[in-house]
């Protein structure tokens, strides 16, 4: 009765909260069993994958497990130009490409108390590419946007207790990044701008460690709490990009321009993975598992400053510009139908990270309300983990006040499928 | 003293907010900038998105006459002829455009070449632009006052400056307008129009010494085809002036590119002539600071009479100190201070382009705005060439 009553209160107490409970920006989720469950989990130490959101999950997982999975994200999001740029009239969208990332994580329990594990993720993926990039009025902002952060997490957790387990994981983190745009020249004769080169620069990438920390505890057969820190990455880069000569049908302007846009471009930038933070509690309640997650994002450290291009300060931009820390709240729910099926659903919301100003092609991360739902299919030392993920993106104006004066809606939805298999052996 | 509260809440309430402007009748004075001389000329097709124009159609004003002109323009306008081995520019035809007939009383009053003290003051000069704008109806000012203005946008003293960084000559009462003159003729201006019941705002002067006219050239010699300087025993190489070899920092006009093509100014050691430039092409170190200082002088009058009248101001030349630094990005297309590839201004070097006027008419709508007005900004997309799809490129 006392440690019901806690849990909703504490639920409760979230829920009333949800402007304080804010943003994730393009964070992933780490499995489909997560993702069923909008993301909570910090709480929770069912599967492999459990130890994604909290590295302690895995002192409570037993024999070896395994689950290789991935996940598919389609994004619906559109864009309707403002004045003063690029004006109204023009409705366009994100290309419905789907991004795939893995999801590999298994589980050794050494002893009774002692488990290692070691995953393969992407805690943070995003890869944005315009439809029509040839005529998207963004253009020469962004045509191709994509960062990737692959991350092998090995880790060890100890049991403290019967009922207490810390986890410590260190993550080797891959980070690619790729930027596909034009670059607009003023033509001499008709004092227009046209599209006078495509620059790219291909996907450059970066290796860097860092790690996370995590604290589960039971304090009851049915409750539980959990905290999860995973530190920030700093990813540098550095090569050269590509800037391919648009000719414009004048000899004159073309001799011009291949003087100011050479073919290749030396370039750094840096971008800076954010730390996260959370805590979660769980809760069984007969044959239901309650969740409920509070989420803190380094998201103000995202970014740092523009893509610098060597002597060329007209190409460099800071097309990430200003986002800041965020806080999501998500809230999840398992039933157990039966000795073969469990299902779940969640919802989770999250603020944008971006501020109004900043919202751009580069990265239009929007506020998102996400809708979840998925299941859980057993049998014998097997398991099937489906789930889908439908995030709402309400319509974001930036109003005219874009820092990169690119003035627009932005809106729509992002689906997410994600599928696992998983054994324990 | 729940009582008390209330009465407090309604006066809140009652509180007038700030009245909007009304564009039921706007008229514009001013010089060259406000008339919307593009490439040197004065020609319907750039005056119809001249600054005050823009305004005017952003505002909802009823009615906006201009003092239009035909094609090619008076004069006619300048075109680039090409761009190698050097850059030709040159009036677009021998016969310039006329005067279109219009019986109506102008709004937009503006007139090229003109001063403050002028706009105040003449109602001729000989056939000139004065008399096209004017048509012998009594001064600028005048004929502004005689339309019972509800609205006024006053920019002036830009064409003051320009006689001077257009001469090569700082000479104060002759290239040069005295600071006394330019306030009397400004005060006379805003004072008189604000008396009349106008909502009125004003622009300050830009620095047009940084203008691509005086800042193309260098002061010294250049390769015509890449622009890259010519070195000799590493050190570049001066061109000439009265003075000798021209000391670093003299602005050269573009009035020099002719003379330079044909090797005047240039040392007989890279095969030029040896012969100097004219003191009438070169700006140097003491007359960039007279003129300096006179934008200096002109925009404290310009402060001092707009803050007594309670009149906005645009703050032109400060937003013209950040674009010669760093251009304006604009979705990614970078409009810079460069001539001919700079997209800001026109082929004469001290007007802007209508993609310049643009960006102009919306730091002019900022300004307006904060009188309590809600203009939305001017499209930019027509102007700079890249339309949205499906607009039409």
């Amino acid at each position: 009765m006392s440690l019901r009553f806690h849990f909703f209160l504490a639920a409760a107490f979230l829920a009333a909260r949800p402007y304080e409970a804010a943003a994730s920006g393009f964070a992933q989720d780490p499995s489909a069993r997560t993702a069923g469950r909008a993301g909570a989990g910090f709480a929770v130490a069912d599967a492999p994958s459990a130890f994604a959101l909290n590295p302690a999950a895995a002192g409570f997982l037993k024999y070896r497990q395994l689950e290789l999975g991935g996940h598919a994200t389609v994004p619906f999001v559109g864009f309707e130009g403002e004045s003063p740029y690029p004006g109204a009239g023009g409705k366009e969208s994100l290309s419905h490409t789907p991004a795939v990332a893995p999801a590999v994580y298994y589980s050794h329990s050494l002893s009774d108390r002692l488990v290692f594990g070691l995953g393969v993720g992407e805690p943070f993926a995003f890869d944005y590419r315009w439809a029509e990039p040839e005529a998207f009025t963004g253009r020469f902002l962004s045509q191709r946007s994509s960062l990737h952060s692959l991350s092998l997490t090995p880790l060890f957790a100890y049991k403290l207790a019967d009922r207490m387990a810390l986890g410590v994981s260190l993550d080797v983190r891959r980070t690619t990044f790729r930027l596909d745009r034009h670059v607009a020249g003023i033509q001499p004769f008709t004092q227009l701008a046209i599209d006078a080169a495509a620059l790219s620069t291909g996907s450059a990438d970066t290796t860097k460690l860092s790690g996370a920390v995590g604290l589960l505890a039971k304090p009851s057969d049915a409750f539980s709490i959990g905290l999860s820190y995973r530190h920030k990455v700093q990813a540098s880069f550095e090569g050269d990009a590509t800037l391919s000569r648009i000719p414009s049908g004048n000899a004159q302007v073309d001799a011009r321009f291949n003087l100011l846009y050479p073919g290749v471009l030396a370039y750094a930038a840096q971008i800076n993975l954010p730390a996260r933070a959370g805590g979660g509690l769980a809760y069984d309640w007969n044959e239901w598992l309650l969740v409920a997650d509070v989420e803190w994002t380094d998201w103000s450290s995202f970014g740092a400053g523009p893509v610098a291009f060597e002597g060329r300060q007209d190409l460099s931009a800071d097309l990430t510009g200003a986002w800041r820390d965020v806080f999501s709240l998500r809230l999840g729910a398992e039933r157990e139908v039966n000795e073969v099926w469990r299902v779940r659903g969640g919802y989770a919301f999250a603020e944008s990270p971006v501020t109004r100003d900043s919202i751009s092609p580069f990265a239009p991360e929007l506020r998102r309300h996400v809708v979840a739902f998925g299941a859980t299919w057993s049998f014998g030392a097997w398991r099937l983990d489906l789930a889908n993920t439908l995030a709402v993106h309400p319509a974001r104006t930036t109003a005219g006040t874009s820092t990169l004066r690119f003035d627009g809606r932005y809106g729509g939805m992002q689906n997410t499928f994600s599928v696992s298999i998983g054994c324990q052996y | 003293m729940r009582h008390h509260g209330l009465v407090v809440g309604l006066v809140l309430c009652a509180a007038p907010a700030a009245a909007q402007p009304s564009f039921s009748q706007y008229v514009a004075v001013g010089d060259s900038f406000l008339a919307g001389v593009v490439s040197e000329s004065l020609v319907e097709s750039h005056q119809e998105r001249s600054i005050p124009a823009l305004i005017a159609h952003q505002g909802g004003a009823p009615s906006f006459m201009q003092p239009l002109v035909t094609e090619p323009g008076i004069p006619a306008e300048l075109t680039l002829l090409s761009l190698a081995p050097t850059a030709l520019i040159a009036p677009k035809s021998t016969v310039p455009g006329a005067p279109r007939l219009f019986t109506a009383a102008f709004h937009n009053l503006a007139i090229p070449n003109t001063t403050a003290t002028d706009l105040a003051t003449r109602t001729s000069d000989g056939g000139g632009m004065h008399d096209l704008v004017l048509r012998g109806r009594g001064t600028a000012l005048a004929q502004a006052m005689g339309v019972r203005p509800t609205f006024a946008t006053v920019w002036v003293g830009s064409d003051e400056i320009l006689s001077a960084v257009r001469r090569g000559r700082a000479v104060e009462g002759q290239t040069l307008t005295p600071a006394a003159t330019f306030r009397a003729g400004f005060q006379a201006l805003v004072t008189n129009l604000r008396a009349a019941g106008a909502t009125v705002v004003a622009g300050n002067v830009m620095d047009l010494t940084a203008s691509p006219f005086a800042t193309t050239l260098r002061s010294y010699y250049t390769d015509p085809i890449t622009g890259e300087a010519v070195r000799l025993n590493g050190a570049v190489v001066p061109l000439l002036g009265p003075n000798g070899p021209l000391p670093e920092g003299t602005l050269v006009t573009l009035v020099a590119s002719r003379l330079l093509a044909q090797g005047d100014g240039v040392p007989a050691t890279v095969g030029g002539k040896g012969t100097p430039l004219p003191d009438e092409v070169i700006l140097d170190a003491s007359e960039q600071a007279q003129i300096r200082a006179r934008i200096a002088d002109f925009n404290r009058a310009i402060d001092e009479v707009c803050q007594a009248a309670g009149v906005p101001i645009v703050d032109a030349n400060t937003f013209y100190q950040g674009f010669v630094k760093n251009g304006r990005a604009i979705g990614g297309i970078q409009v810079t201070n460069q001539f001919l590839t700079g997209g800001f201004w026109s082929y004469d070097g001290v007007h802007p382009t209508e993609l310049g006027y643009a960006m102009l008419a919306n730091e002019w709508i900022a300004a307006i705005n904060s009188t309590g007005a809600n203009l939305a900004p001017v499209a930019l997309a027509p102007y700079l060439g890249a339309e949205p799809p499906g607009v039409g490129r």
